[in-house]
């Protein structure tokens, strides 16, 4: 799980292009959208790209996603769940 | 030319799937038809896109029957939609588009986008794929040497270029503009719009309860601006402003839209007003955004329309295609119902239009709001002003 | 051109600032990190900023600098013109090749969202919660001496207003901002 985190929180970084930031910056309990680290609805969306490419999972329901991203944490618990790759 | 002279819009065309003059694509609203259609392949993320074409087959045809056209393998199809509408309408207002007191007004989105696609065969230099480039090639071809305005303002830039030509017009010292918009459905644009969960998957309903999304279109449009020649309608006043809020999303507030509805209604009776043609794209957000703007403007009298229903949304050529409908509706005195609404699905009680009606007051009002957070607003006068 | 009350130039890693330099960097250093570098120096808590294409970047900074020292009141109603050559394509390219691999297909929406030219115009307004008129417009490199005027034309000026005119590009790794404060 550890290893999972440190990935996303790389993941991250990378495909929401926050150059420049380290994952020791991330907090993974802290929330994702709102006062954390601030993303928003199109971030969402490529956080849907991301667990579709990498982890092979695919969210129908964007409302879904949600609750999955709500931080790294619950990210990495649903992945660990979920993936097929 | 004397003191107030106005600003009028002189001669219009336009191509879209609905037809390849104003008078076609009129005829075909008022007979209720779509111009969507299924279109497989378009994009690898779904197997089919409901977008609104112009059907090449005939394009073609109607450019080779067309007298004095240059050869059509010269120019790419975003060009030739442009010198189309531009020899239509300056053949229109018999003015003669070398004259150094014509100055052209350019409004795209994503011009030649396609010739960045490595797999697409082409002849063209690659170079084409910047819009100053095309939009030179065009005015070179009409052989005007003024150095052309581009606006490529999201999805306002079709209203917006109109409401920049009145003030062009009124202070610098050209006669005629000629107002150019146009935009493609190409792969990329398809394919972005689905990674934004934006697209609907049947003809879209603006300010629908069931609306989910919206539907791309293709399409161009040119005016001739003048402050000489006498219009079927008249640039009255407009104003351009920002949500300071998101760069994608529409403010929840309407902040942007209301401040440019504000600024453009400061001089105009509301009870003069026949209705307006909103932007209504048939996203949740985009149409949700707008009524919230219209109940903070005192509007909600007013009738309401979107003609994406009839033929998408065509981006940059958007405001402009829908700033010419609702001149000629406007001078006809009627207004267009908006296909595919049914119940209305927006927090506040718009009078949506949902049959033709008729209408008889001076003014109407013309919206559009864009990614980037920027609104626009058109407020246009019947009848033209005396030049 | 009349009542220009602030310019500022950023090209070749140098920043120039009412004619002085204010930041300069290496010419080999890659371009985002001198805009990332020159963040840093301004002390700024805006961690959107490194989420923006180079070509928001660009137009960010520059509008910091000439900005900065007005009020909430001064900026509210201001007026942004700005005019680029290239348009967004570094970002319409990266889209691009998010479309192009049938094996390696899928569409970036966080880079989508900067394939317009005035998403730069929106960063700005969003920063300093400018409400004004906004306009994007397009025009060769070679009538780059020309657009500034061209675009101070087009402004129709109203009392006691602000106006930040100017010119930017992001191509084939070469970019380029000179923006101007005009007040009424």
């Amino acid at each position: 799980m550890k290893d999972l985190i440190l990935e996303l929180k790389e993941e991250i970084i990378e495909v929401l292009n926050f150059e420049g930031m380290t994952p020791e910056d991330i907090d993974e309990n802290a929330p994702l959208f709102g006062d954390g680290l601030g993303l928003d609805s199109i971030d969402a969306l490529e956080l849907i790209v991301l667990m579709e490419k990498k982890y092979g999972i695919k969210l129908a329901d964007p409302n879904q996603g949600r609750e999955i991203f709500a931080s790294i944490a619950t990210m990495a618990a649903y992945i660990t769940e979920h993936r097929t790759k | 030319m004397g003191h107030n002279q106005g600003v009028n819009i002189v001669a219009d065309c336009i191509v879209n799937s609905l037809g390849f003059n104003t008078q076609e694509v009129l005829d075909q609203m008022r007979a209720g038809k779509l111009g969507m259609r299924e279109v497989k392949g378009i994009t690898l993320s779904e197997p089919t896109a409901m977008v609104s074409q112009i059907d090449r087959v005939r394009w073609n045809q109607i450019w080779d029957q067309t007298n004095d056209m240059p050869s059509r393998e010269q120019f790419t199809f975003f060009e030739q939609l442009m010198i189309f509408v531009i020899q239509k309408v300056v053949d229109t207002a018999q003015i003669d588009p070398k004259q150094e007191n014509i100055l052209f007004l350019f409004s795209t989105t994503k011009g030649n986008i396609e010739l960045l696609d490595s797999n697409l065969k082409h002849n063209f230099d690659a170079e084409r794929v910047h819009i100053w480039e095309s939009a030179e090639l065009v005015t070179q071809h009409f052989q005007n040497s003024n150095q052309p305005i581009i606006l490529s303002n999201a999805c306002i830039s079709g209203t917006q270029a109109l409401v920049l030509g009145k003030s062009i017009l009124e202070n610098q010292p050209y006669e005629h503009l000629i107002v150019v918009g146009a935009d493609l459905v190409t792969p990329f644009v398809v394919a972005g719009f689905q990674s934004f969960k934006a697209l609907s998957p049947t003809p879209c309903r603006p300010f629908d309860l069931n609306r989910n999304g919206l539907n791309i279109g293709e399409g161009a449009a040119a005016v001739v601006l003048s402050k000489t020649k006498k219009g079927i309608v008249s640039i009255e006043n407009g104003a351009v402003t920002n949500d300071a809020n998101h760069i994608s999303g529409p403010s929840r507030t309407g902040e942007g839209l209301y401040r440019a509805l504000t600024k453009t209604l400061k001089s105009v009776d509301l009870s003069e007003i026949s209705f307006i043609n909103a932007h209504g794209t048939a996203t949740l957000y985009n149409d949700e955004m707008e009524s919230i703007a219209f109940r903070r403007a005192n509007l909600l009298h007013l009738p309401v329309n979107s003609y994406k229903g009839y033929f998408g949304h065509t981006l940059g050529a958007a405001g402009l295609i829908e700033s010419i409908l609702s001149a000629h509706a406007l001078e006809q005195g009627i207004i267009f119902p908006t296909l595919g609404f049914q119940e209305l699905g927006i927090s506040e009680p718009l009078d949506i239009v949902t049959t033709e009606r008729n209408c008889n007051k001076p003014f109407a009002l013309k919206t559009a709001s864009g990614f980037g957070g920027c609104n626009v607003v058109l407020l246009i006068k019947k009848g033209g002003k005396d030049a | 051109m009349r009542n220009v009350q602030g310019a500022i130039t950023i090209r070749n890693h140098q920043v120039i600032l009412q004619g002085e330099i204010l930041f300069q960097r290496d010419q080999s250093m890659p371009n985002v990190q001198f805009f990332s570098e020159l963040y840093r120096e301004l002390k700024l808590a805006y961690p959107k900023f490194f989420k923006m294409d180079p070509l928001a970047k660009l137009g960010f900074l520059a509008a910091e600098l000439l900005l900065s020292p007005l009020s909430a009141e001064d900026k509210e109603e201001m007026k942004i013109f700005l005019a680029c050559s290239h348009s967004s394509i570094e970002s319409d390219t990266m889209f691009q090749n998010t479309i192009s691999d049938e094996s390696d297909y899928y569409p970036s929406p966080s880079l989508f969202v900067y394939t317009l030219p005035n998403i730069v115009i929106g960063e700005i307004a969003i920063r300093h919660k400018i409400y004004g008129e906004n306009s994007l417009q397009l025009t060769s490199p070679l009538n780059f001496n020309s657009i500034i005027k061209t675009l101070h034309k087009q402004i129709k000026w109203e009392e006691n207003r602000y106006a930040l005119i100017g010119y930017l590009d992001y191509y084939n790794d070469k970019y380029e901002a000179e923006f101007y404060l005009i007040h009424s």
